[in-house]
């Protein structure tokens, strides 16, 4: 019997150690992204995380695992389409993101899609959400059915227990926006379609949470050359 | 630079033709945009269906099983299902194996979990059915016996997409009927059913096939009133009918059509001699 607890113990304080990697590899993937997110919240110690998202008999509260950033100024210009005759106050692409992490042992369509309408409904421009189980074909095709209110994104939580911008073999990647890709194509007088590509689904342009048409600046490092940039379109 | 102030420049390129004024191009603009919206709210539908399918049966604690469903579960099922493509069908299956349960839809118990690691399992090892399957496809189910219900009702769904199919009410999606224990007079029973069921089915067919035969020919109502008046007249017939013969000469039956070929070996021959030389 006290075997048995142990085992028990031992399986929820691994739970939690999880959930609290992802939750702070969310934390600086949001903030990598240009949201406004103070360090305490990026930063959050294991103690402290424990002390906020459990229970009193020490199991993990995942209805609790939810937040909200605001994009900061400098992302909303980068993000910001070119005014037009049309158009002429733009909006920023860019908007407040909803993250939550999923409070349900399957996600499905009908998951998903309160997810979607919760993100449509309070107007936030993405959401992403992170779940331990796999999300089935249904409720892929849910995502793109609120696509003109919200972007939603979808993680499993065991991708996100390392940040992996942070391993010293993964470059530096860097957004273009919108003007700086119009210069890049310019002075190399390229066609979008004669760079590079990403996929986007790659982890990295993932993780930015890039879309079709970007372009990325990549950073290396040269034994020759001090500093190296190639650039890749998302595609 | 002066003159270029006083002349604005003039493309070359075609003038863009000014967006539709004609009434009648607005009208299939419209009427298009209208069938592309009914098609999205077919597929939004048909999401909703699988989502409610993937809760079924609604009721657990019934003695209704899989095999003996619940009729207005049955019912439900079957009214949805029918605008279903396979891959719909797929969707549903994975849905309700996400929620943990059997992928058969009027099934109420949970879903197989094998516990042994390993890609492959043996089943019915030492007998004559031995096989050996993928486990994602085992865990699919509760047992064999939903797994053909459940392919039971795929092989009857259709590829063609649903919006083509939602006005016609023929389509029905029947359950696999258990096997039951041979008693004659249910035996005798089924017969009649489904000889029932032959002849409606036949006489539907026939009907359906008259009507294309017709539409094909140009049969319907307008087309029956001919525009042509089309008078069918008899040639009088002179003379004794005569049979055909070979004729007076020896070498009639070379005579094609009245000409008979006329063939010099000899000759020829000697010209291809001459032009090769
Ligand atoms: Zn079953």
């Amino acid at each position: 019997m006290a075997d048995q607890d142990e085992a028990q113990y031992e399986a929820n304080e691994r739970n939690i150690v999880r959930t609290w990697r992802a939750w702070r590899t969310v934390h600086e993937m949001v903030h990598d992204r240009g949201y406004e997110l103070g360090e305490e919240e990026v930063k959050i110690p294991l103690e402290e995380f424990r002390h906020k998202y459990t229970n009193a008999d020490g199991s993990l509260s995942r209805t609790l695992l939810k937040f909200s950033a605001k994009p900061s100024d400098e992302m909303q210009r980068k993000f910001m389409p070119p005014a037009t005759p049309q158009n002429t106050e733009p909006v920023s692409d860019c908007g407040t993101v909803w993250v939550e992490f999923l409070d349900d042992s399957a996600l499905g369509a009908e998951q998903m899609r309160k997810f979607g309408r919760f993100c449509a409904d309070n107007h936030y421009k993405s959401g992403i959400l992170l779940s331990n189980v796999a999300v089935s074909s249904s409720a892929k095709k849910e995502i793109s059915k609120f696509s003109q209110w919200t972007t939603i994104e979808w993680f499993l939580e065991d991708d996100l227990l390392i940040n992996i911008t942070h391993h010293e073999l993964v470059p530096r990647h860097v957004i273009l926006s919108r003007d700086e890709k119009v210069a890049l194509l310019k002075r190399y007088r390229l066609k979008e379609t004669q760079l590079p590509r990403i996929l986007v689904r790659d982890p990295v342009a993932k993780y930015f949470g890039m879309k079709r048409g970007q372009v990325v600046k990549i950073i290396r490092r040269s034994e020759t050359a001090g500093r190296y940039a190639s650039y890749r379109l998302c595609v | 630079m002066a003159t270029q102030s006083n002349n604005p420049l003039k493309g070359i390129l075609k003038k863009p033709i000014p967006p539709a004024a004609d009434p009648k191009v607005r009208e299939v603009a419209v009427q298009h945009a209208n069938i592309i919206q009914q098609r999205k709210e077919l597929e939004d539908t048909i999401t909703d269906y699988i989502i409610e399918l993937s809760k079924l049966p609604l009721d657990r604690s019934s003695p209704y099983t899989s095999s003996s469903p619940s009729p207005t579960d049955a019912a439900t099922f079957k009214s949805h299902v029918r605008l279903f493509q396979p891959s719909d069908y797929e969707d549903l299956i994975s849905e309700r194996n996400a929620n943990g349960l059997c992928g058969y839809t009027l099934c109420p118990k949970p879903r197989m979990r094998v516990a042994q690691r390993g890609e492959y399992k043996l089943i019915n090892y030492g007998r004559k059915d031995f096989s050996i399957v993928p486990k994602k496809e085992i865990e699919r189910w509760c047992g064999a016996a939903c797994a053909r219900r459940a392919m039971w009702i795929k092989v009857q769904l259709n590829d063609t997409s649903a919006w083509e199919r939602a006005g016609i009410d023929s389509i029905e999606i029947g359950l696999y009927e258990e096997p039951k224990k041979t008693e004659e007079d249910e035996a005798a029973r089924r017969l009649t059913r489904d000889m029932a069921g032959l002849q409606v089915e036949a006489e539907r067919k026939a009907a359906k096939d008259a009507q294309e035969l017709a539409l094909e020919r140009g049969d319907t109502d307008e087309g029956a009133k001919r525009k042509v008046d089309v008078r069918i007249q008899e040639n009088s017939v002179k003379g004794v009918a005569e049979e055909p013969s070979l004729g007076k000469d020896d070498d009639g039956h070379l005579v094609t059509e009245g000409y008979k070929t006329k063939f010099d070996s000899q000759k020829n021959t000697a010209s291809k001699n001459t032009t090769g030389i």
